[in-house]
């Protein structure tokens, strides 16, 4: 599993969802809600890189594949958040990403590109976010195991998370 | 296989597809996918031209032609990469057919502009 490539945005749009709900109108007009979930969906951002380099567009093209596509979860890289303090989610939390779409790659100018994706959070079990085993190591790798708590000697899938600046 | 023309676009621009896949969502919005592929489906490749000439038009309509519009998958020419040291999508996997007809505009006289919606095939 990967992190997303250490690439600054040259802009980004970050919707915050919504927790899941299912809302009943009366016809009275009365609306009576019932929350499906506590933790919130949908939530999406979305990154354009502009004039990059070639390479730096094959980063973000290996990524995307080495993703299958919408299909695996990754974790964001800090630089994914430069300029906030705090990120509005935080790098390791129960909330990883995957892309909605493919991404769009258009020719900028003579040997640079611009890159639009767009990537949607995927609820994860914090239980399973193993933090190295809780070891002061100096680049400690988190990895997230989807069947961790049936201590599987293989487990169906696992993540890797390269932590920041490692 | 008849390979697209040896024009260089003007404009380019490249949406990379996806995997084919599943997904079934549950009420609280998590959701479970199967991936069904190893290759990406749904590559758009979208390329403006301007300003050609009649004879090169020309060859692009020809070859629209020869692949029976949208029906029979083709090769690009090393052309559609200029600017690209290594293309984005390796000949070797994909294929391309036309996605739909193509627009002919005048530009000027005796030049035309046209953009071509081209999908990939895997192959």
């Amino acid at each position: 599993m990967s992190t997303f490539p250490a690439l600054v945005p040259s802009t980004r749009t970050f919707i915050t969802g919504a927790e899941p709900t299912a809302v009943q109108v009366a016809l009275s007009g009365v609306v009576i809600g019932f929350r499906r979930g506590n933790r919130r969906i949908a939530q999406t951002l979305e990154l354009t890189f502009r004039l990059l380099e070639e390479s730096d567009v094959t980063l973000i093209r290996n990524h995307y594949d080495n993703c299958s596509g919408s299909f695996d979860i990754f974790f964001l890289s800090s630089e994914i958040w430069n300029g906030y303090t705090t990120p509005p989610i935080s790098l390791l939390s129960d909330y990883a990403w995957r892309y909605t779409g493919a991404p769009g790659i258009t020719d900028a100018s003579c040997g640079r590109w611009n890159v639009e994706i767009e990537l949607e959070t995927v609820p994860i079990d914090t239980g399973d976010l193993i933090f190295d085993a809780g070891l002061a190591a100096a680049a400690p790798v988190r990895t997230y195991i989807l069947d961790a708590g049936l201590a599987s000697t293989s487990p169906a899938r696992d993540y890797v998370v390269t932590p920041p600046g490692a | 296989m008849a390979t697209f023309p040896a024009l260089k676009p003007s404009t380019r621009s490249l949406s990379y597809g996806d995997y084919s896949q599943g997904t079934y969502e549950a009420v609280s919005g998590v959701n479970v996918r199967f991936k069904y592929g190893n290759d990406r489906i749904l590559q758009r490749l979208s390329l403006g031209y301007q300003y050609l000439t009649e004879t090169e038009m020309q060859q692009l309509l020809d070859h629209y032609e020869g692949q029976q519009s949208t029906l029979i998958p083709f090769a690009l020419s090393a052309e559609v990469w200029a600017g690209y040291t290594t293309p984005p999508v390796a000949a070797v996997d994909y294929d391309w057919r036309y996605a739909k007809p193509i627009e002919v505009e005048i530009a000027s006289p005796l030049r035309y502009n046209t953009t071509i919606e081209l999908e990939s095939v895997p192959i």
